[in-house]
């Protein structure tokens, strides 16, 4: 296992078994563990991330039309000795998960030293790929990784209503060339207004097709994504209201309580939660369900160098940082009498910032429209 | 109480998976739907995985990079992980 102190007990990444827990200080002492000056010394400022996601590349030559990076073709690609350092300073700060992401990381022909590099420094490496272009001899070299998610939105249609192109196809070979391998696939599935529909095929067929796990992500209005398109392409407010439903007949389709697949939203779907009065914030928090943690538990490094509260902010300084957690820590109703609050954190900053030109309550969540409802009338 | 059940009650947040992809923090939430039963199980089999791993090797908790910063003077002072096989008592 690897532990992390912290004033209130200790971060542990299990190397057995695929999880992150964190253990109060006497449950830190029952597995044998002593924080020493950790838990004895004031607490100072804010800890650092336990994920990060590493851009190892900025070329991707797919054009999505919503990228949230703005990759293009001729993007820019850090050399090998810049990722290592990178490496190097982020196992130094005690980060555990490292995502590598790009543009497409699999053009980098040394992807895979980077990911034995990774974990020769202790640290994680998961990835993400459009899958296009992977072939086995690529596959090959990745069997340092943890996990690798391929972008997937549906078949056909639904993929190209996200993306402006249809990749599908490669995309499934990908999972399917993956599973084969015997790495661990799961695919990113992006919401909008067209894919949503077709999620629970979308699911279906990537389970054939050897995926163990979905990871649901909302549309945000970054890179190419931050146009008045958004608000098209967005979740409606139907959908929204049938975001908990869909996982709940998800779950019980693919018998997840049995564990050999998972679901997981990203914290940008958490405010989506609040629509579900039965979902408790301490169960949410028990099972470590994080909402905006940007600038916070995760930050992003970008092929620059520059760190960013998260993927889709721009690089921030240490002033920008610390306004993400305060509002984090402190947010406007109605997100202030949420019970959900301690682990939604107000929404994503990203999609307030581009809707309501502010860091305020995620406007498209449930209890905030609710809200903003009550109040006009 | 046994290690294992004194490992539980110490359990603040379980984060099953990986985590992360390229751009979002993920979690898995198709427990937030499972039984009581099943739940338990899960934190229990968590805790026994605690209690049973061997190898630890602990890491500082350091602040995030600086804008621009791709090492900080943290990773130049040397100071590495501390790696024991001693096990957990």
């Amino acid at each position: 296992m690897i532990v992390r102190y912290e004033s209130w007990g200790a971060w542990v990444k299990l190397e057995e078994t695929a999880a992150l827990v964190a253990l109060d200080q006497d449950g830190a002492r029952a597995a044998g563990l002593d924080g020493e000056d950790a838990w004895s010394l004031p607490g100072g400022g804010p800890s650092a991330p336990v994920e990060v996601h590493l851009a190892v590349t900025g070329k991707c030559a797919a054009g999505c039309e919503g990228c949230y990076l703005d990759a293009r073709p001729d993007g820019e690609e850090p050399p090998q000795e810049t990722l290592l350092a990178r490496l190097d300073a982020l196992a130094a700060q005690g980060v555990f998960t490292v995502a590598f992401g790009g543009g497409e990381p699999i053009t980098r022909d040394d992807l895979g030293e980077l990911a034995v590099a990774a974990r020769a420094r202790g640290l994680t490496p998961v990835l993400t790929t459009s899958g296009l272009g992977l072939s086995d001899a690529r596959v090959a070299r990745l069997d340092a990784f943890a996990q690798v998610n391929v972008s997937y939105d549906g078949a056909g249609e639904a993929y190209a209503s996200v993306r402006g192109f249809d990749g599908a196809r490669a995309a499934e070979a990908a999972i399917e060339r993956l599973a084969r391998a015997g790495v661990t696939v799961g695919v990113n599935v992006v919401l909008t207004r067209q894919s949503f529909p077709h999620l629970e095929e979308t699911i279906r067929r990537a389970r054939a097709l050897g995926a163990r796990e979905a990871q649901l992500l909302r549309y945000k209005p970054a890179g190419r994504a931050a146009t008045l398109d958004y608000l098209a392409r967005r979740l409606s407010v139907a959908q929204v209201d049938a975001f908990v439903p869909t996982l709940r007949a998800i779950a019980a389709e693919h018998a997840c309580d049995e564990g050999a697949f998972h679901v997981r939203v990203d914290c940008a779907l958490v405010p989506f939660l609040s629509g579900d009065a039965s979902l408790a914030a301490d169960a949410l928090a028990r099972f470590g369900v994080f909402g905006c943690e940007a600038g916070d538990r995760l930050a992003a490094m970008r092929v620059d160098g520059k760190s960013a509260p998260c993927s889709f902010a721009p690089p921030a300084d240490d002033a920008e940082l610390a306004r993400w957690r305060a509002y984090a820590a402190a947010p406007d109703e109605p997100c202030a009498s949420c019970t959900l609050r301690p682990v939604c954190k107000g929404g994503c900053k990203v999609v307030s910032s581009f809707v309501d030109e502010r860091h305020g309550p995620d406007p498209e969540c449930p209890r905030v429209r609710a809200h903003r409802r009550a109040s006009a009338s | 109480m046994t290690r294992e059940e004194r490992i539980a009650r110490g359990l603040r947040v379980v984060r099953l998976g990986h985590g992360a992809n390229c751009s979002s923090i993920g979690s898995v939430v198709d427990t937030l739907f499972a039984s009581a039963v099943v739940g338990g199980a899960i934190l229990a089999a968590i805790s026994a995985a605690v209690a049973h791993e061997k190898r630890v090797v602990v890491v500082p908790a350091r602040p995030a990079a600086k804008e621009g910063e791709a090492v900080p003077a943290a990773a130049a002072d040397g100071e590495r992980a501390k790696e024991t096989d001693e096990g957990t008592p």
